[in-house]
């Protein structure tokens, strides 16, 4: 049976996974309607299907279409497949293995971050899609495998594995020596995160974790729409070329600190929520866990901070010209207003979510 | 009063709401509002706030405090549950009686201090920011809510630091606030999530419970806010952000380093004190880093010439006091002096941009009895005055107990870069 609040909750969240997966060039991509259409449709049936299999193999299908531009995903595709049919041959425990398996190759973690470095390098706004349809499959993990005792045994390793990553990511972040560098590493801090939520989810935090998911979701997401503008205007070069636009793009700067605090736990925000619940989810994995992920979270905001001091402040850059760009232009700053209107609205009222979620995953 | 709970949440809503608007316009519409429109829209916020708040406080009757005010659970999941629990007390209301009308006043004062600034809207949408967060620190009744006007506070610090973001000192300067801040919500979130995984629950009046805990599991609360409040207060060690922190626009130095800010870690401290003072060491701990903080703020207050730094080194000795006021117990001095040195220390800063004027005025006074002093015991005069003039070299050994840190961030970021595209 459908629950309509969650359902209803869903299609606003599906409509910004339009948005944010529409964000190819017309000109490159005359077809790019089409296929945002595809990918929203069978996000559709991948979120409201009761059968396990149709909901994996359309997870499948999307990852497919992904791995178009993104090559490193086909392997991802073909396991989703596999998920799907090890589960029908009801070999759950292998079933669970592989969507988790995918959660975490899909998302960035160590040995597997080289290919999403790449992408959020190379294309932003793929990484951003395949994070964007990565929330279904999380969902479906969440709902249908992770109540194994498989799944319980496994939270603690996983945990502290992840709060490592986690924290090693950040520290990265804190090195970084371009915009670039900083954007890959927080996405990776966010998936170690992400693996650390899921597993967590394996000692009864379902709903923390499809919340922590979204909030990375929709943080990372806004984030990249900023790096993707400031790219657009700038180029990528290190942070020494960058600086002093703040005047000249005071919306791009807005945008980019907030959906940095957002990720970083800002009060008021999906972010404040997702981090105060994943800290309570872990202390009964790993008190270690924990701690590591606090100093995560608190070196993300100060390279965060960092970051935009370099990028955004400083000196103005007259040399550039960087007068004859225009700061977001409006579809941008529609598309950033809508993910951080869903940001606000689930920091003050995360119940709309979490009430309905926790009533279908527990 | 019938009307309790909706005073409450306007005295915490408005201001950022009405920061909220003109933010949202500024976003989202091609041109930018003028500065009267903004100034109005955040003056009508402050002022629902402090109107709010002055009707609470006098019609607060004290036989029916503390009064709770449940809203029910704010998020659960699993058997984690964060209640939308409000406290009103005499000393929450005295606290968010004095940070909404200092924010009012300063909001007021810097209609025509900022005129034609170009960080005017971001200066009044900043303002907004931080009175919901000292709102909210004032009457959360759980220490999740206590933490997000807490942080609230602390990111609003770091901005109004950097405010001046076209030179890098400012930028620096704002950057080593937050990262002290950081250090210290490590105290706090632990601290916090400790609490409810020993204690059940993280509301504030559970902390009594802390009694009844093994020692170690009481004294690594106590510690844990202890540090946290250390943090923000700017207590030695964590010293060497404060004289940093006046790079930004005065009015706001003088809200959060002379008025409220600066006097958060003390409001935390009064909340769960009483109920977290239970192990002797510490309680020792606590007036020791209030005693050496006034010592050491004092000393550094004596041989800085900037008037800003003097001021802020000035504050931190008393508010070095008042921590080992409260750590020894005297929580009702501790209040008094804490109201009346916000009040005193928000007026000396706003009047600091006319010292001159005012030493040309009245002339400058040496100190005879000093001067004797020195010639006496010349060596330790001349040690103690290179140490303070050094600030202790505080910032110094900070620096190195992060370098090592930083170094591996740099190392670890290495392999990362040469990933082949």
């Amino acid at each position: 049976m459908i629950q309509w609040n969650l359902a209803s909750f869903f299609v606003w969240l599906f409509s910004l996974q339009v948005l944010l997966l529409d964000q190819d060039d017309p000109k490159t991509n005359p077809f790019r309607h089409l296929k945002t259409l595809i990918l929203a449709v069978l996000t559709l049936i991948a979120s409201f299907s009761t059968q396990i299999e149709i909901a994996l193999s359309a997870i499948g299908v999307i990852t497919l279409l992904h791995s178009l531009s993104a090559r490193f995903l086909w392997p991802a595709a073909i396991l989703s497949f596999g998920a799907a049919f090890l589960h029908w041959r009801q070999f759950e425990n292998l079933a669970f293995l592989a969507s988790y398996f995918i959660i975490l190759y899909r998302a960035g973690i160590w040995p597997f971050h080289k290919n999403v470095i790449q992408l959020t390098i190379r294309a932003p706004e793929a990484q951003v899609r395949q994070l964007a349809t990565l929330l279904p499959l999380v969902y479906i993990h969440l709902r249908y495998l992770d109540h194994l005792p498989m799944a319980t045994w496994i939270a603690p390793w996983a945990i502290l594995a992840g709060a490592f990553l986690t924290f090693l990511s950040a520290l990265a972040t804190l090195g970084a020596k371009s915009l670039n560098g900083f954007f890959s590493n927080a996405t990776l801090t966010h998936a170690g995160m992400l693996m650390m939520a899921v597993a967590a989810s394996g000692q009864g935090h379902h709903g923390a974790a499809l919340f922590a998911a979204i909030t990375m979701s929709l943080s990372l997401g806004g984030l990249a729409t900023m790096v993707r503008g400031v790219q657009e205007r700038l180029g990528s070069g290190p942070f020494s070329e960058m600086g002093g636009i703040a005047s000249t793009f005071p919306k791009l700067t807005i945008g980019f600190l907030f959906f940095g605090a957002a990720g970083v736990a800002l009060p008021g925000t999906a972010g404040f929520i997702a981090d105060d619940l994943l800290l309570h989810a872990l202390w009964s994995g790993s008190v270690l866990g924990t701690i590591l992920t606090i100093l995560a979270s608190g070196i993300l905001a100060i390279a965060t901070w960092m970051t935009c001091t370099k990028t955004f402040f400083g000196k103005p850059r007259i040399w550039k010209s960087i007068a004859i760009f225009e700061d977001l232009d409006f579809r941008d700053r529609i598309l950033a207003f809508s993910i951080a209107f869903t940001l606000i609205l689930l920091g003050f009222a995360p119940s709309i979510l979490m009430g309905p979620a926790n009533q279908i995953l527990n | 009063m019938t009307y309790t709970p909706l005073l409450v949440w306007t005295a915490i809503l408005a201001p950022i709401l009405s920061s909220q608007i003109f933010g949202t316009w500024v976003f989202l519409a091609p041109r930018t509002p003028s500065e009267k429109v903004v100034s109005t829209f955040s003056l009508i916020g402050l002022g629902l706030s402090a109107i709010s708040n002055t009707i609470l406080a006098l019609g607060l009757s004290k036989n029916h405090l503390p009064l709770d005010l449940n809203f029910g659970p704010w998020l659960e999941s699993g058997t984690y549950r964060i209640l939308l629990l409000i406290r009103v007390d005499e000393l929450s209301a005295a606290f968010a009686f004095l940070a909404a009308i200092l924010t009012w006043m300063i909001a007021h004062f810097s209609r025509t201090y900022l005129h034609k600034d170009s960080g005017y809207i971001r200066y009044f949408y900043l303002l907004g920011l931080f009175a919901s967060g000292a709102q909210l620190v004032a009457y959360a009744g759980t220490l999740d809510l206590m933490f997000a006007g807490w942080e609230t506070i602390g990111i609003a610090s770091t901005l109004f630091i950097g405010f001046f973001h076209e030179r890098q000192e400012p930028l620096r300067s704002s950057i080593r606030a937050l990262v002290t801040y950081r250090i210290c919500d490590l105290g706090f979130l632990l601290g916090t999530v400790a609490t409810h995984e020993w204690l059940g629950t993280t509301e504030i009046s559970a902390l009594k419970g802390v009694q009844t805990l093994p020692i170690l599991q009481g004294s690594i609360i106590s510690a844990l806010f202890l540090l946290s409040a250390a943090g923000k207060c700017a207590l030695f060690p964590f010293s060497g952000w404060l004289a940093r922190a006046m790079e930004g626009p005065t009015p706001s130095s003088a809200l959060f380093y002379g008025g409220i800010s600066i006097h958060v870690g003390l409001f935390l401290l009064l909340r769960a004190w009483p109920d977290l003072d239970v192990y002797p060491s510490i309680k020792i701990l606590g007036i020791a880093l209030g005693f050496l903080t006034s010592f050491y703020a004092t000393s550094v207050a004596n041989v800085l010439s900037d008037t800003k730094g003097k001021l802020a080194h000035a504050t931190l000795a008393q508010v070095g006091l008042i921590f080992a006021e409260i750590a020894a117990g005297w929580t009702t001095l501790a209040i008094i002096h804490l109201m009346s040195h916000a009040f005193l220390r928000v007026w000396q800063y706003l009047r600091a941009p006319n010292i001159l004027h005012d030493v040309h005025r009245t002339g400058a006074k040496t100190n005879q009895m000093r001067s004797l002093l020195r010639e006496k015991f010349a060596k330790l005069d001349l040690f103690l005055y290179s140490m303070s003039l050094h600030r202790w070299r505080v910032d110094e050994i900070f620096d190195i107990l992060l370098s090592p840190l930083i170094r591996f961030s740099r190392w670890i970021s290495q392999p990362q870069s040469r990933i082949k595209l």
